[in-house]
């Protein structure tokens, strides 16, 4: 079958009515959480898990993957009118959106925002559609050693590229990995690090961890120290781009596009990355750099364009090797799994109506995003005016009926709870959660491969250096960590970036 | 230094607990394998985050600069909203999800809604009566009845 017959058989699957009806909710519910501060596409998509359950994996799949790519979209609207992002993602656009704001150019800065992400995202569902299938090809020739390097190199690379002290990031993966071997051991089936707690014998469950990281403690952060939201009393008028500004903005869309989908393919790498390299790339490439901060339209539609190719391209790995690059494909690694499909190089071949029905839905997808944030912008704006006392509450409701509807376990709640303590603590001291969730979610799977390729070798290590992939990974990850613990460089880095912003 | 302690003090009892289920050999991982690699890795980075904080005072400068204390002004609001959901979670199967959601959402709302009375009971009504429906009769989870059996 050619690309052709199998993009058909997706828009076959896509187009039924159901799954477009679970399309539209996660494009939906995606914008009003990138739209609304306080709860972020992690925890909105951990929050709707649940009600999945009852879906066949491909509508659980398609609004889950709906949820993410809809942040993005949604998340430029906060930035733009009321410097606030609405997800990590959306950080940079702050910087020129609301300046473009400010001067009454609210319309053109949402509009070419839509326009530039509908574009990077309708192309990166093409590179995904075309690079998927043949790696997942090659991945099948991949054995436990390379999936153990790869794996080992996936967090290595979130490690270096956390926030803050890469020492943090370390001990978040060491806890990360410590955390996911709780519960029933899977060789001998003897329970372990359960503490004699029958709740934990199923180990740590992946949703009450991931909302109480994500959800509680963003809230209880919220609680404590409240952002003003000054959202601005000027009238949109005007949402279409002028000539003037689509000559400005395509070669950053271009290249916000291309950056966008090879950064979210790397491990680690993703929509957040992306955003900053795109809107430092256009700030070097600008003829008119002093314009950045002050109302460049270029500061708008690159980053935007580069979060949302990112958003995208971070299917690659997940489809094709069952690795995930960041911690809302992790989140859909582990939506996969819950609905019985085994996530790697098998999933495309033996579970097509997944892959291409996710894909397909995907351009269905862009297009209902693009009629929802251009002519709903109003609506949007209103959402934006809700209270806080009024979101929180409801947003914490959710998150106890979520997490109990899981298995009906008053546990889940005090799993989330713990956790809801944890992240707030953890992000007060700077550290973040992103390297925990990835370690949690690829542990079991790098455990797995490290005893198989231990059974295979005969108990021989050098498997893991005489197999050029992996000892390929190895070496990057080694190189990666080492670099990371000197400070000196760091610094440097840092500076440079801080400069080029 | 106190939270490099903290991390050592893991790391240690993630390879305590590791080390007492067998850690096994490379060749041969036991259960406790990766578990001891974790606590190694946690203990390593404890001992260089408490060197880091000892000596390389500069460096840590622009670490601490964004580090806030856990508990500000606003505590009260803090332990306040904690203490709802952890009495949630323990009520909740007793007094079964309307009562007890209903009383938890009215605390919360009163709190944050400046203290009023008639809007906090009216957002908690609605609240319970919304997620009831959808949660319940349409997505069919089955919430605790507790003392209200007939709901």
């Amino acid at each position: 079958m050619s690309i052709l017959n199998y993009l058909t058989y997706g828009f076959s699957i896509a187009l039924e009515p159901i799954n477009l009806l679970s399309c539209f909710i996660g494009v939906f519910i995606g914008t009003l959480i990138g739209v609304l501060p306080g709860i972020g596409p992690v925890g909105a998509m951990s929050l709707l898990l649940p009600i999945t359950f009852g879906m066949s994996p491909v509508s659980g799949i398609i609004m889950l993957a709906g949820i993410f790519y809809g942040s993005m979209y949604g998340g430029s609207t906060t930035s733009i009118l009321v410097n606030i992002p609405g997800e990590a993602a959306s950080v940079i656009t702050c910087l020129d959106g609301y300046q473009m704001a400010l001067k009454g150019r609210a319309g053109p800065a949402l509009g070419i925002a839509a326009f530039g992400s509908f574009i990077a995202g309708t192309i990166g569902v093409i590179g995904l559609m075309l690079i998927a299938n043949p790696l997942a090809e090659i991945a099948l020739k991949f054995g436990p050693a390379e999936y153990f390097s790869l794996m080992f190199l996936g967090i290595s690379i979130l490690i270096y590229l956390t926030q803050g002290s890469i020492l943090r990031g370390f001990t978040m993966a060491g806890l990360g990995i410590f955390l996911s071997l709780i519960g029933q051991d899977l060789n001998s089936g003897k329970p372990r690090f359960t503490f004699g707690l029958q709740g934990l014998i199923d180990g740590v469950g992946l949703v009450p961890m991931v909302m109480g990281l994500f959800g509680i403690s963003e809230v209880l952060l919220n609680l404590v120290s409240p952002e003003e939201r000054i959202i601005l009393k000027t009238k949109i008028t005007q949402i279409l781009p002028n000539l003037d500004d689509w000559k400005r903005s395509a070669k950053p869309i271009a290249r916000g596009t291309l950056i966008g989908f090879f950064l979210g393919i790397l491990p680690g790498g993703g929509s957040i990355i992306s955003s900053f390299v795109s809107y430092a790339i256009e700030k070097k490439f600008s003829k008119n750099p002093e314009e950045f901060g002050k109302g460049a339209i270029e500061g708008v539609a690159g980053p935007e364009s580069a979060n949302n190719a990112a958003s995208s391209s971070g299917f690659i790995p997940l489809f094709s090797l069952g690795i995930p690059t960041n911690v809302i494909t992790a989140l859909l690694l582990g939506a996969l799994m819950i609905h019985g499909l085994r996530p790697g190089p098998l999933l495309i071949t033996k579970n097509p109506e997944v892959f291409w029905g996710t894909v397909a839905s995907m351009y269905i997808g862009n297009v209902m995003l693009l009629v929802l944030n251009l002519p709903l912008i109003g609506i949007w704006v209103k959402v934006l005016k809700i209270p806080y006392r009024v979101l929180f509450p409801i947003i914490l409701l959710l998150c106890l009926i979520g997490v109990y509807s899981l298995g009906n376990n008053v546990f889940d709640i005090y799993v989330m709870l713990f956790f809801g303590i944890v992240g707030y603590i953890l992000r007060k001291k700077n550290y973040e959660p992103a390297p925990l969730v990835l370690a949690f979610i690829l542990s079991p799977l790098l455990e797995q491969s490290l005893y198989q390729a231990m059974l295979l070798s005969n108990g021989d290590p050098t498997t893991f250096i005489t197999r050029p992939i992996s000892c390929g990974a190895l070496i990057i990850a080694v190189l990666i960590i080492l670099s990371g613990f000197i400070p000196w460089f760091k610094k440097k880095n840092n500076t440079k970036l801080i400069k080029n912003l | 230094m106190k939270e490099g302690v903290i991390w050592i003090l893991i790391g240690c009892g993630i390879c305590f607990l590791s080390w007492r289920i067998d850690i096994g050999s490379f060749r041969e991982p036991g259960p406790g394998f990766v578990a001891f690699i974790a606590g190694i890795i946690i203990l390593i980075t404890g001992f260089l985050i408490s060197l880091e904080k000892a000596f390389k005072k500069s460096f840590i400068e622009d670490n601490k600069l964004s580090e806030t204390k856990i508990f500000n002004e606003r505590w009260f609001q803090l332990i306040y909203t904690m203490g709802l959901l952890v009495i949630y979670s323990l009520m909740v199967q007793q007094l079964g999800y309307i009562l007890t959601t209903f009383i938890i959402m009215f605390g919360l709302f009163y709190n944050l809604g400046k203290n009023k009375l008639f809007p906090s009971i009216l957002a908690s009504f609605i609240c319970v009566t919304i997620t009831y429906i959808l949660f319940e009769l349409w997505l069919k989870v089955q919430l605790p009845r507790g003392i209200l059996p007939w709901w």
